[in-house]
């Protein structure tokens, strides 16, 4: 399907699901978003062409009334330029990024869909155009399997021979404890492009400690993809995870088809990393949160080891209103891969109105194309009307960096919910 | 085809010794609350630490959560579905890519802690030097990495 029809399809099967709704006797829940963005850009014919993009997001959800088992969920978007500069290359782009069937039988045990759907389990993380089923085979054991077309692949030439398969086998012996095995396998145009297997694993120990973790197998070069794992420690007002992480280049990031350009060299290179670090919590009190993110990274080759370092706070009252801090500092081994980051953020809610702002500050130890920081301040604010079912915000960016001198963007939302 | 023997043995593993005890099947959606608003939330402040049906510390979101949900997210996907619609993932997981990073699809959402706030494209090949396979889960296929097209060919 090209560029130009998604977005014409996304509308036909929009309107087909609302024409339909009412004949069948659904009810049914539409969210709309509407974004207005304007902000300048170079473009091949002109300096500081104004690029005013108009965005729509449509999610919407049916279910048949008699039969609740049975549900149609839709999520797509559409956008047209309305300044039309050649900024980008369509002057109008959509998407559709879920459409399925969904039959789930009362009592959960069985969950099928059928249509564009997305999958995130064990090794999978990926859009497919096909079926899933996940049912118990034993009261501890369920199963999951999904089929069909990878969304990945529908663009390049033809989807003839692009399939995907996978599922995952979760033991359940007790509840919070599990172990998973899972599959996954990817071709492009009838080639084995990716074939993976992981296990994952989450086990409560003694004394309050957990472990979770994965490892992934790459099958198509047969060697290690990655292992993650996680100790949970929790003291009182104190939380230590601790992590080791592996990863092999050539293993995890493949090189066929269905990879991407800017890891087509890395994927090649017969690197490793291998990375330990933790996250550190205290939560003194319900509004006050602390935390660390530490990772150290050590390379089979190309460069000597990197750390990383962060810390952050946020303070929240009243339900709504927090503010907080960050401060990060990524130090690789040489100057062009060290920079320090700072953020700060505020969220106020006012009866049906709020504001926030967030600002990010970045320095790099070495200037890339002769500029040494970048700052972005963004402010913000919005209104609930309706009894909540209309949203209107309105935010303005501001960036000045090595890219841009002087960048805005301003964006307008408008949120609405149906019925 | 040494590594299918085992396919035999796992399938009377499964049929044999099968427990009484089922497994609990989280409900298809959370009651809605309130206090729950729209922020992170921490499991265990309502639930407790019991551990009858979920380990509910385990889902409790931290600051941060969106660095370290991968893996109760790959294991848990229905008990996120609880309170996200696969929608909700999809501003920052998305094939075929969006043509808007999560910050500005949502730039009054200032206490997410969104990955890529601000100018990223300075910072990026600085993180994708250091930690690539990060990167890669959500720009390593082409429909993902429509947007790097521009400079990486
Ligand atoms: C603001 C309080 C609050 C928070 C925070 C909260 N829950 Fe709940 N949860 C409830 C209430 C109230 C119910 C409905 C009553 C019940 O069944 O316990 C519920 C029900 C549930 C159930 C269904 C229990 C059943 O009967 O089978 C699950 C599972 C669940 N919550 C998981 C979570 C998870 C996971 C999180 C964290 C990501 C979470 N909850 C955060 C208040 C909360
Ligand atoms: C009890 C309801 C509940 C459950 C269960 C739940 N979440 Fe959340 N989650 C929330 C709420 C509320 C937010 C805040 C949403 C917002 O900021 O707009 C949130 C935010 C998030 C964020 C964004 C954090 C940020 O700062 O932007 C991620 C990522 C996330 N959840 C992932 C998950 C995953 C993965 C699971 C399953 C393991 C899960 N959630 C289960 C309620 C829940
Ligand atoms: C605020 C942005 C954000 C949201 C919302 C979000 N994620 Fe993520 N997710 C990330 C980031 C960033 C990573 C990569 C973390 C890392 O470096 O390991 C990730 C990684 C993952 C992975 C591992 C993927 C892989 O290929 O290894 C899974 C699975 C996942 N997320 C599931 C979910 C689910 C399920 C939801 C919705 C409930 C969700 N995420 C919502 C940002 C997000
Ligand atoms: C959770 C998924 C996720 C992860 C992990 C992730 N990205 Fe992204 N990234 C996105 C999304 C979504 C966008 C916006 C859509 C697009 O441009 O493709 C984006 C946009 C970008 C952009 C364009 C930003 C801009 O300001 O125009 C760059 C550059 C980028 N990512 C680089 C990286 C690098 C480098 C990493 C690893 C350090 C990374 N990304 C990790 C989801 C992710
Ligand atoms: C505006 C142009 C631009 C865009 C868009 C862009 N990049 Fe880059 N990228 C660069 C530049 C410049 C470098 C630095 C090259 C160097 O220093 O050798 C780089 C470096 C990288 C590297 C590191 C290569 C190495 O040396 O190991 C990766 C990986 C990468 N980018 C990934 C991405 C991804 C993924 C996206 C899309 C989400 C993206 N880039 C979008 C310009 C861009």
């Amino acid at each position: 399907m090209g560029d130009r029809y998604r977005g014409t399809w996304a509308v036909a099967a929009l309107a087909l699901a609302l024409f339909a709704a009412p004949a069948l006797g659904a009810e049914y829940r539409l969210e709309s978003r509407t974004l207005l963005q304007a902000f300048e850009r170079d473009t091949l014919e002109r300096r500081d062409a104004a690029v005013v993009p108009a965005y729509q997001y449509l999610q919407l959800e049916l279910r048949e009334k008699r039969q609740p088992e049975l549900s149609f969920h839709l999520y797509g978007w559409g956008r047209i330029d309305l300044a039309d500069n050649g900024y980008f290359d369509d002057q109008t782009g959509g998407e559709l990024i879920h459409a399925y069937l969904r039959y789930l039988r009362r009592d959960g045990r069985l969950d099928l869909r059928l249509g564009r759907f997305y999958v995130f389990e064990g090794v999978a993380n990926e859009g497919v155009d096909g079926v899933s089923a996940r049912f118990p085979l034993r009261p501890d054991l369920s199963l999951s399997l999904y089929g069909g077309l990878p969304v990945s692949l529908a663009e390049d030439a033809g989807r003839s021979g692009d399939r995907i398969v996978g599922g995952r086998l979760a033991w359940q012996p007790a509840p919070g404890r599990q172990l998973g095995l899972s599959y996954k396998r990817l071709a492009s145009h009838g080639d084995r492009d990716e074939e993976r297997a992981g296990f994952d694993l989450a086990w409560p120990l003694p004394a309050g400690l957990t472990l979770l973790g994965t490892s992934v197998r790459d099958l198509v070069n047969d060697r290690w993809g990655e292992h993650l794992y996680e100790l949970r420690v929790a003291a009182g007002p104190f939380q230590l995870r601790p992590f080791y992480q592996y990863y092999d280049y050539r293993g995890f990031l493949s090189q066929r088809d269905s990879s991407s350009p800017p890891f087509r060299f890395l994927a090649t290179l017969d690197n490793a990393a291998n990375i330990v670090g933790t996250e550190a919590y205290w939560f003194p009190d319900a509004q006050l949160e602390i935390g660390m993110r530490a990772k150290y990274y050590d390379y089979r080759m190309r460069f000597d080891e990197a750390t990383y370092l962060a810390g952050l706070f946020t303070w929240k009252w009243q339900i709504f209103n927090q503010f907080g801090g960050e401060i990060g500092r990524m130090a690789g081994d040489w100057d062009r891969n060290r920079y320090w980051l700072g953020r700060g953020f505020v969220y106020l809610q006012m009866a049906r109105n709020f504001v926030s702002a967030d600002l990010v500050y970045v320095r790099y130890d070495r200037p890339i194309f002769h500029e040494d920081h970048s700052l972005y301040l963004s402010m913000g604010g919005g209104r609930r009307f309706l009894d909540d079912r209309l949203r209107l915000k309105l935010a303005v960016a501001y960036s000045s960096d090595p890219v841009f001198d002087n960048d805005y963007r301003c964006t307008v939302i408008g949120e609405y919910l149906f019925p | 085809m040494k590594k299918y023997r085992l396919i035999p043995l796992l399938t009377l593993w499964l049929l044999a010794c099968a427990p009484a005890r089922e497994i609990y099947v989280p409900p298809d959606t959370h009651p809605p609350l309130f206090e729950m608003g729209e922020r992170r939330v921490y499991c265990v402040r309502c639930h407790g630490h019991d551990k009858q049906t979920l380990d509910f510390a385990r889902y409790d979101h931290t600051p941060f959560f969106t660095d370290s949900h991968r893996l109760v997210g790959s294991q848990d996907e229905r008990v996120c579905a609880m309170c996200h619609a696969t929608s909700f993932c999809n501003s920052c997981h998305t094939v075929p890519s969006a043509e808007l990073k999560p910050s500005q699809l949502y730039p009054t959402e200032s206490h997410r802690r969104f990955h890529h706030r601000g100018d990223y494209i300075s910072r990026h090949a600085i993180d994708a030097r250091i930690d690539p396979a990060s990167c890669f889960r959500c720009h390593g296929n082409p429909r993902s990495a429509d947007s790097c097209r521009r400079c990486h060919g």
